[in-house]
């Protein structure tokens, strides 16, 4: 049995292989416009997605659907993290407040959050506030049951320890609990970070006159395939990068649970 | 430390039943205005007019078919990509980054592309359940083979075991939790795929009347379809967590 190689340099088997694969497939696609096989409209071609991305930049149609959407996201997130980790502590410290409203939040975080985005909008209207308050409501359950369990898994003897030598309530939980459950907190921001993404972007595709799920459809109902696909691309890369930005702060502090990747 | 084990299960009902009502007092002195936010006893209502027409099992079944269906295929294929990516080695080495980028990625986006290839209603509906729906059961059927304990497939080896009985005996058994865990994980966000497929590309379905009435403003039909996706996603998750967890038992 040969032991696989640490994956500390670039030029591994694996790292080569899996680059060539992407770009074989980037070749074959650009390759199709020339030779037809697949009509060009449906698929477009490399080239012509990077003609179009450079074109709704400049015309700064590109902008503004993202700021549009980032804002959003911002505002869905802040809030998210904020209630999440507050409500998340309190029911990680007291047990009454765990005992009351774990069934609750429970139900909630088990209910398909796309089925409610019709409710959302008709409360909160086709603007910006209904994707706030999707984003907010896809990303606040995964933080808030994080923070919980993060708060409950602390070493009650350290809680013990820190009370007999004087510590306050407040001491306690700024210097015990909440470092013991911030790498739980970070991994409720990941969850939360992938909710939200797809919060807002379903909600901007469901009802909205801006944001980047907007320009997904109206390119795509126009059959502007070079420009929905560089769109689609953007979406994609952003929110790779915040999940694996979140992915490595989180594998930081948590060493190690680290070893096996394995969906729970 | 005893009291700690009991769960006051009554408790935990306290929030839910005080919610719902002060939602319908709120509803009835006209506090609230029932157009926008309906109310318990109004759902309740609806639910049974619902119920009550052939409407409703017409999109149910359409539903159903299209989850089956897109779920079926999601799971056929998803675990002979991971048979496939576990067998070769340049495939693995070209497929798993990707697998695990596409986990991460809202490849919701590309649903306006789905549309552009295969129209509106069903094929849309079903790729987006199916895509959905495969890549965790590929990534956690890949780990349950990796998984497996090397030492144990020594052993097997020194005493004779052939590359097939260490597939069948101590690889498959050693995946399948794994992939019963996928298909769990693939069953929730398949869910999603089939709802935003039919509210958005679809007239028929679930999703379909989520965004009807939607539309129409009729929030109490809207919230009796809601509990129904609720209901099915519950199911369906519960009863796979049911099988894992006769999985581990029968491991032990």
């Amino acid at each position: 049995m040969k032991k696989a190689k640490p994956s500390g340099s670039l030029c591994t088997e694996k790292t080569i292989v899996g680059s060539a694969t992407v770009l074989f497939f980037l070749i074959l696609w650009q390759l199709n416009s020339s030779a037809r096989l697949i009509d060009p409209q449906y698929i477009s071609s490399p080239s012509q997605v990077l003609m179009a991305g450079i074109e709704t930049i400049r015309s700064r149609a590109f902008f503004l659907h993202w700021s549009v959407s980032l804002a959003e996201f911002l505002v869905g997130m802040i809030f998210a993290v904020l209630f999440g980790v507050i409500l998340g502590c309190v029911i990680g410290r007291f047990k009454t407040a765990s005992d009351l409203l774990d069934p609750a939040i429970m139900a909630l975080y088990s209910m398909p959050r796309v089925t409610i985005i019709p409710l959302i909008v008709i409360w909160f209207g086709i603007g910006m506030i209904s994707k706030e308050v999707v984003v907010f409501l896809g990303a606040v359950f995964p933080i808030l049951i994080n923070a919980a369990a993060g708060i409950k898994q602390v070493d009650p003897g350290i809680i013990r320890a820190a009370k007999s030598f004087g510590a306050s309530e407040s001491e306690i939980f700024s210097k015990v609990l909440l470092p013991g459950a911030f790498p739980y907190i970070i991994a409720g921001i990941r969850l939360g970070i992938g909710r939200g993404l797809i919060g807002f972007i379903i909600a901007e595709m469901y009802a909205a006159t801006k944001g980047v799920g907007y320009a997904l459809m109206d390119a795509g109902e126009v059959m502007k395939t070079d420009e929905l696909l560089f769109y689609a691309a953007t979406v994609i890369l952003f929110g790779y990068a915040l999940i694996f930005l979140f992915g490595r702060i989180e594998v930081r502090y948590t060493k190690h649970l680290a070893d096996m990747r394995s969906l729970q | 430390m005893v009291s700690r084990s009991r769960k006051p299960w009554f408790l935990g009902a306290i929030v839910p039943a005080v919610i719902l009502l002060f939602w319908e007092v709120f509803v009835d002195i006209g506090v609230l205005n029932p157009f926008f936010v309906s109310s318990p006893v109004r759902i309740v209502l609806a639910a049974h007019d619902q119920l009550a027409t052939a409407e409703f099992y017409r999109h149910f079944l359409a539903s159903i078919v299209s989850y089956a269906t897109g779920f079926g295929l999601a799971a056929v294929l998803g675990i002979f990509l991971a048979l496939l990516i576990v067998r070769f080695k340049y495939i693995e080495y070209s497929l798993e980054p990707l697998l695990w980028f596409c986990y991460s990625a809202p490849l919701i986006a590309l649903f306006p592309l789905f549309m552009i290839f295969l129209g509106p209603g069903y094929p849309t509906v079903i790729t987006l359940t199916g895509l959905l729906g495969m890549i965790p059961i590929t990534i956690n059927t890949v780990t349950g083979f990796k998984n497996a304990d090397r030492g144990l497939i020594r052993v097997a080896r020194s005493f004779g075991a052939g590359p097939r009985d260490i597939f069948w005996k101590i690889l498959l058994p050693n995946s399948l939790p794994f992939t019963v865990a996928g298909l769990r994980i693939g069953a929730g966000r398949a869910l999603i795929g089939l709802v935003i497929g039919e509210m958005l590309a679809s007239s028929l379905g679930l999703g379909a009347r989520i965004s009807y009435y939607g539309n129409k403003i009729r929030t109490s039909d809207l919230f009796v379809e809601v509990m129904v996706v609720l209901l099915l996603g519950l199911t369906v998750t519960q009863g796979l967590r049911f099988v894992e967890r006769k999985l581990e038992r029968h491991r032990d």
